[in-house]
């Protein structure tokens, strides 16, 4: 492929010819362009040659040079250069020296330091071009820009001394930077292994005003962990706020400067998106350049509009003069686009239409969009335009995407948007070789698609490489943290075939143990657990680091609410907490006192609280636990620490039989379980003949249906030996609704005859008979009874009648009738007895 | 407004084999509140703190259905269905039956073998739920210790359902020392259920007292139980204005429990698709009260005679909280129903021995207290200064308890102006109304002390945030734009006719019914205002400014 040309005359209606060389649409061959034009921007003029083959392309496009020379059109020289970079307007000069520093020629650095003495408005092109070129002679007079205080003079002093490799010189101005910092982020930026959150937390310390020019700064230093910062503290700003909008601008800049594709393309997303929600805000603003305060539109549309297109100007320059960083820095303005960049799409204007950079690169030689240079829109020629051509390339400069396609991973991995995805994908099928040659950093990148069959090329592409002897940990760690069954299924293998590596380092083990799949936490469990039975170092080592992560959740724990007991989160340690209490008791036991138990039991982690108490719980006699300590074991909200004071308490029978005070105390405990090992301890152990009275009742006035229910089955058993009557009248207290029917059929058989017995159940009867969700057969049961016991005495009978009339109000039929029939009954039994209602004998015909 | 408790233990009841002993911890950041005694009849006691228990958890308000899950599986059946459609071979159709029948075998396996996880999880949530519930939203219930009387007093949750225990000395035996106050008590779903084993074979010994039952930690400080609530606004306000509406005139009829469980029972079994889902009460001078349950017409005859002046036909909404009551039912001896009008308050009084419970009712249940803040405005108050409220305050705190009348001979002071002071002071939640024995009663809701200076601010505080419709109404008669056209005495008070022009300079004409202080008893007037709320929100600036003109007409007169 031959690299463009571009020629300049100085008369004639066309002033500027390219000549290009391009792949044929079709495959095979290439095209030959000839553009002319008055200027570089308006080629509107031309041919287009071809296409012609391998072998022909570069007489051909010799020959199409060589027609043009002979119509005026040549390369400049120096002097033109020179005539232009002493052109009377400076935006000439400016331009000039710009184009320049892109060409990277040597030949102009005198002229350019020339005039860089006498420049004003010109002097930051004729800077960051000295420092594009890279030539050392400029070393001194940008050593002395950077100093400057202005930010244009000085962005572009320091980024030339980046680009220049003066280390010197840019170690002077960066120390100078850092002394503007302020103590925080300085101390931050010092650390062995800064954090970015702890470079953002001092960040935030910095008056709001001053945040973005300390980013601006930050980025000076051009430090990794605080570029990550930076841009994660753009993202809670506003560009349209004054202070911000000038650093976040010139952030942009260094960016394109120093080459920095990961910014720049973050910036240029950011920039577009914030352009969606803003038109700009009015402030007063002081200018840096002449000290003067005017009411200025900050991020106003123009200001967006010339972000926008510079983004695509310094792409379109690095594909014509650095092809080698154009596709990563495409690449990296592309995948940050998602769909909530997208619009409502409408007519001929899709929904990506507004995605200048994303369209630019994408799309750029395609002829199903017609581009809006206004709105900076792409929309669809035509209805038909909508659909994608099923072969050719739509994309911006497709050869040099050709010839360095490696950037094409990034995108696959980090791309959100499917469009850009299948950019890639259908690369992939053109660059077989690709995959296999991925860095393991870029493979773990591919995992973090969303696209299952380019996940799947990953997976196949890392049990290619995958070896059980030597595994590479990185990838391994990556696949154990996801959470895609498509990367699970591998994984599992893949951690069972190379357990004999991981179990001896904790820390991994440790990690692997807090994943998320369950099926795969059970591999690493028993693997571990494996492991650590057959190694008594490896066991020791493991307890040490039990040990601190049992300070650690303990901390947090405590921290959380600032005060102790409950569980706090630290669900993570489940896993760890199981293999402890599998094969670590002994050791654990040996290491931490009973008092350091106890307290773990009521403050910390659950997990960690179900390993203390098993450790606590599994000696018996080391353990000496108190009724209420054991009491608030067995009671503990935490399953597993109670299952260990039930497996005690088994146990330890005889004792627990001797005092079975605790188990009657756990018959109330909220948990089924501990009632339920309560209740199975008392059927087994107890001797309810000898237990009294007292503890039969204890039973029965349980408000837990459960142990209502083996209170009564008790009752039934030992019914012998109990007084019928005291427990018929202590029951028929009961408030529970479960126990009614027991408590009537108790009443009904053993309330001794008299009025007296039957007026102190009259709390009984009253709810039996008017509660609102009433047991019909205990009620009915009830009016029968009363019936009854009213027939055999009159004095029963006032009794009787007083809760019956009471219910002849009552709007239930059947309720209402049986009382009618009872009362009539009485009425007629005991003619004396006063009711409410009238008994008419029937004249006889 | 962030409502702090600190209580040392907690509240909770031990049972032995022959005793037990309820003991409540009070709050430890109001003055100190104690008692002891004996209680007498722990039935009526257990099942009256059990509905009082009902009032604190209970939440009414309609809230929508969350139908997130049946909207998913909507979804779901449909993309099964349009996956069918371009099912079209046969075999591909049979395969996918056979494995969703597959599927729907395994789903039922993995529920199976997880069931014991979820409920495990379901209970874990539950005990969480529980805790956090109790120490972030359920507000403890006001306890106050009196000469005569031991009172609870709780609002719910959705703050449209106000209860009152008062339990009388009556109830306990061997009465201990007791502090007279008002403070916090320690309340909680574990004390609830640990009160259901109150019975009368354990002599239950019962306490109020700051230790409660400390939990057996060595650490004392850990023992401290704090409770921090975001207590909003309208709930102190909503409190308070309880009491401004018992202190209306109220319609009263009597019910008998049974009555009341015809009236609850007909709810529970009945379930009503249209409005009005009101109860409407048709009262009758000298025959059975009725009660009709709509949309159903259904009709609940009262065993009772109904003994008011006149008939009366009042309808009430929110029903549904009378369930609060069910425990209460069956241990009461009957049922006292204040009606304040229609769409307003209601209040029932359940009188079990020596235990009474009220249950205070607003409008309708989407309707707190606050949404009605001018029901004041019905009873006539009249002006009271500082120094007189404050007089009206030591007075009633040193007696803890007076009728109006006590007041007015105590301090002095008219009873009509003792009665407004009352009736202020517990709008500013130093005071109380004791619906069942009509006095007045001592009780500082909040923690700060009564000054002279509070007193002024009080009334300053009432005068600056006036109801907009008394301002107005004072505006409307001062310029003259209220005229009586006539009046007539009626045994109960005076029947005015008259013609308002309001800020709107539209005329109206409002019809009152006055009683002889002026408080309004029926009211009914051509405004907007009133077409649309009645006297819900109480009355307009119309019916206000009429009220005025006939008051000054009347002292005109002498």
């Amino acid at each position: 492929m031959q690299s463009p040309v571009r020629l300049y005359r100085s008369s004639g209606d066309d002033r500027v010819a390219v000549v290009s060389t391009e792949p044929a649409y079709g495959g095979g061959g290439w095209l030959i362009r000839v553009a002319v034009g008055v200027s570089a921007d308006k080629l509107t003029g031309g041919t287009t040659l071809g296409p012609v083959s391998d072998s022909e392309v570069e007489p051909r496009f010799g020959e199409a040079v060589e027609q043009l020379r002979s119509q005026g059109f040549a390369e400049r020289t120096t002097e033109d250069w020179n005539t232009l970079l002493e052109h009377e307007d400076s935006r000439v000069r400016a331009r000039a020296a710009t184009r320049l520093g892109w060409r990277r020629s040597s030949a102009h650095v005198d002229s350019l330091l020339s005039r860089l003495a006498s420049a004003i408005d010109d002097l930051c092109p004729i800077v960051d071009a000295l420092g594009a070129i890279g030539d050392p002679r400029a070393v001194a007079a940008v050593r002395e820009v950077a100093q400057r205080k202005l930010l244009s003079r000085r962005r572009s002093g320091i980024e030339a001394l980046r680009n220049l490799d003066d280390q010197v010189g840019l170690d002077a101005a960066l120390e100078r930077t850092r002394g503007g910092l302020s103590d925080a982020i300085r101390n931050s930026l010092d650390e062995p292994q800064p954090y970015v959150d702890s470079i953002m937390t001092a960040i935030r310390t910095v008056e709001p005003k001053r945040q973005a020019f300390t980013l601006d700064q930050l980025y000076e230093l051009n430090h990794p962990v605080a570029n990550q910062a930076i841009r994660l503290m753009l993202t809670e700003m506003q560009f349209d706020r004054p202070f911000v909008w000038r650093y976040a601008k010139s952030i942009f800049k260094r960016s394109m400067l120093r080459h920095d594709p990961v910014m720049f393309g973050w910036l240029a997303h950011r920039i577009e998106a914030q352009g969606r929600v803003t038109i700009g805000q009015k402030a007063t603003v002081k200018s840096g350049y002449d000290g003067a305060e005017r009411d200025t539109m900050i991020f106003s549309r123009k200001t967006q509009l010339y972000a926008r297109r510079l983004a695509w100007r310094y792409l379109r320059n690095l594909a014509r003069y650095r092809p080698e960083l154009y596709t990563a820095a495409a690449a990296e303005a592309v995948i940050h686009y998602r769909v909530e960049d997208g619009r409502e799409p409408r007519g001929l204007v899709g929904q990506f239409a507004d995605c200048y950079l994303l369209n630019r690169v994408l799309f750029g030689q395609s002829d199903r969009f017609r581009f809006d240079d206004r709105r900076l829109r792409f929309r669809f020629e035509n209805s038909l335009s909508h659909q994608l051509p099923s072969d050719g390339r739509e994309e911006s400069y497709p050869h040099v995407w050709e010839t360095y396609p490696r950037p094409f991973l990034r995108i696959l991995g980090s791309a959100r948007l499917s469009v850009v995805r299948d950019f890639a994908r259908r690369a992939l099928t053109r660059h077989v070789d690709l995959l296999p040659s991925a860095s393991v950093a870029e493979l773990i990148l591919i995992l973090d698609s969303p696209d299952e069959d380019v996940i799947q090329m990953a997976i196949d592409e890392i049990g290619d490489r995958f070896s059980a002897s030597t595994p590479d940990w990185a990838l391994l760690d990556r696949c154990v943290g996801d959470s895609r069954e498509l990367v699970l299924g591998p994984a599992r293998q893949w951690v069972a075939q190379t357990s004999q590596f991981w179990t001896r380092d904790t820390d991994r083990t440790i990690t692997y143990l807090s994943c998320q799949d369950r099926e795969l936490r059970e591999i690493v469990i028993e693997q571990t657990i494996a492991a650590l039975s057959a190694d008594e170092v490896l066991r020791q080592r493991f307890v040490d680091q039990i040990l601190i992560l049992i300070t650690q959740a303990s901390a947090k724990a405590t921290s959380a609410d600032g005060t102790t007991g409950g569980a706090g989160d630290g669900m993570e340690l489940d896993a760890v907490g199981r293999v402890a209490r599998e094969c670590l008791t002994e050791e654990l036991g040996r290491r931490l006192s009973r008092a350091e138990l106890l307290g773990l039991v009521f403050s910390s982690a659950p997990a960690i609280q179900a390993v203390a108490a098993h450790v606590l719980c599994r000696d018996p006699e080391r353990a000496a636990l108190t009724s209420d300590q054991l009491l608030a074991i067995a009671t503990h909200e935490v399953a597993a620490v109670r299952a260990a004071a039930i497996e005690l308490i088994r146990g330890d029978a005889q004792r627990i039989g001797n005092d079975p005070a605790i188990l009657f105390l756990m018959l109330e405990s909220d948990w089924p379980d501990a009632r339920g090992a309560a209740r199975e301890f008392l059927d087994q152990h107890i001797d309810w003949s000898q237990a009294g009275f007292d503890r039969i009742m204890g039973l029965l006035d349980s408000n837990r249906p459960d142990v209502q229910q083996f209170g009564c089955r008790v009752v039934q058993e030992q019914w012998q030996s109990l007084d019928p009557v005291l427990l018929a009248t202590r029951l028929s207290e009961h408030p529970h609704p479960n126990m009614r029917r027991f408590a009537m059929k108790l009443v009904a058989e053993n309330i001794p005859d008299g009025a007296e017995p039957l007026q102190g159940l009259q709390h009984f009867f009253r709810i039996a008979l008017l509660e609102l969700t009433p047991d019909r057969e205990a009620r009915d049961q009830l009016i029968s009874f009363l019936t009854e016991r009213g027939l055999r005495d009159i004095g029963q009978a006032r009794v009787a009648l007083r809760f019956l009339e009471m219910m002849l109000h009552t709007q239930g039929q059947q309720v209402f009738e049986s009382v009618l029939q009872s009362i009539t009954r009485l009425q007629v039994m005991w003619p004396d007895l006063e009711t409410s209602i009238v008994i008419r004998q029937e004249a006889s015909s | 407004m962030i409502h702090n408790t600190k209580y040392s233990g907690r509240s909770a009841i031990v049972n032995g084999l022959d005793h037990g002993d309820v003991r409540f911890a009070t709050n430890l950041l109001r003055e100190t509140t104690y008692f002891e005694g004996n209680l007498l009849d722990p039935l009526v006691f257990r099942e009256a703190l059990a509905a009082m228990y009902q009032v604190v958890v209970s939440d009414f308000k309609y809230r929508p259905k969350d139908r997130f899950e049946f909207q998913h599986w909507l979804e779901r059946q449909d993309e099964k269905f349009f996956a069918s459609l371009g099912m079209k071979s046969e075999e591909a159709r049979t395969r996918l039956e056979e494995l969703e029948s597959r599927k729907s075998v395994l789903d039922d396996a993995r529920h199976d073998r997880l069931k014991p996880f979820h409920q495990a999880r379901r209970q874990l949530f539950e005990h969480v739920y529980h805790n956090e519930y109790e120490l972030m939203m359920l507000l403890d219930p006001v306890i106050t210790v009196h000469p005569d009387e031991v009172s609870f007093e709780a609002f719910s949750k959705d703050e449209s359902t106000y209860a009152r225990l008062s339990a009388g000395y009556d109830l306990f035996g061997n009465v201990g020392s007791f502090e007279c106050g008002t403070t916090n008590i320690d309340f909680s779903l574990r004390l609830h259920k640990e009160l259901e084993r109150m019975r009368t074979y354990r002599q239950t010994h019962f306490t109020i007292d700051p230790g409660g039952f400390t939990v057996l930690q060595e650490d004392s400080a850990a023992a401290v139980r704090e409770k921090k609530i975001d207590l909003p606004d309208s709930w102190l306000s909503g409190f308070l204005q309880v009491h401004a509406v018992m202190s209306m005139g109220l319609t009263h009829v009597r019910m008998t429990p049974v009555d009341l469980r015809n009236i609850c029972y007909y709810l529970k079994r009945h379930r009503a698709k249209a409005s009005p889902r009101s109860i409407r009460f048709e009262l009758e001078p000298g025959r059975r009260g009725r009660v009709v349950l709509e949309p159903w017409e259904h009709i609940v005859e009262l065993s009772t005679i109904y003994e008011g002046p006149k008939p009366e036909s009042i309808r009430t909404w929110g029903r549904d909280r009378l369930s609060t009551l069910a425990r209460l039912i069956p241990v009461c001896d009957h049922v006292d129903v204040y009606l304040a009008g229609y769409g307003l308050p209601s209040f029932y009084v359940l009188q079990l021995g020596p235990v009474v419970f009220t249950l205070g009712l607003s409008g309708w249940t989407d309707n707190d207290w606050t949404g009605g803040a001018s029901f004041e405005q019905l009873t006539r108050r009249l002006e009271v200064d500082g120094n007189e409220l404050f007089q009206v305050y030591e007075t009633l705190r040193q007696t803890r308890f007076a009728s109006d009348t006590d007041l007015a001979t105590k301090t002095g002071l008219g009873i009509e102006k003792c009665r407004s002071a009352a009736s202020q002071l517990c709008q500013a939640g130093r005071a109380m109304i004791d619906l069942a024995s009509g006095v007045f009663r001592h009780r500082d809701l909040l923690h700060t002390p009564f000054t002279l200076q509070e007193a002024n601010r009080a009334i300053q505080q009432s005068a600056d945030s006036a109801n907009p419709k008394a301002k107005a109404a004072r505006q409307i008669y001062e310029v003259g734009n209220a005229r009586l056209i006539a009046r007539r005495p009626v045994s109960t008070g005076w029947k005015l006719s008259g013609s308002v022009k309001g800020a709107d300079q539209q005329r109206v004409r409002p019809l009152l019914h006055v009683d002889h202080e002026g408080k309004i008893l029926e009211a009914t007037c051509t405004c907007k205002s009133f077409r649309d709320e009645k006297l819900t929100k109480g009355p307009c600036e119309h019916m206000l400014a009429l009220r005025l003109v006939h008051m000054s007409r009347l002292e005109a007169e002498g």
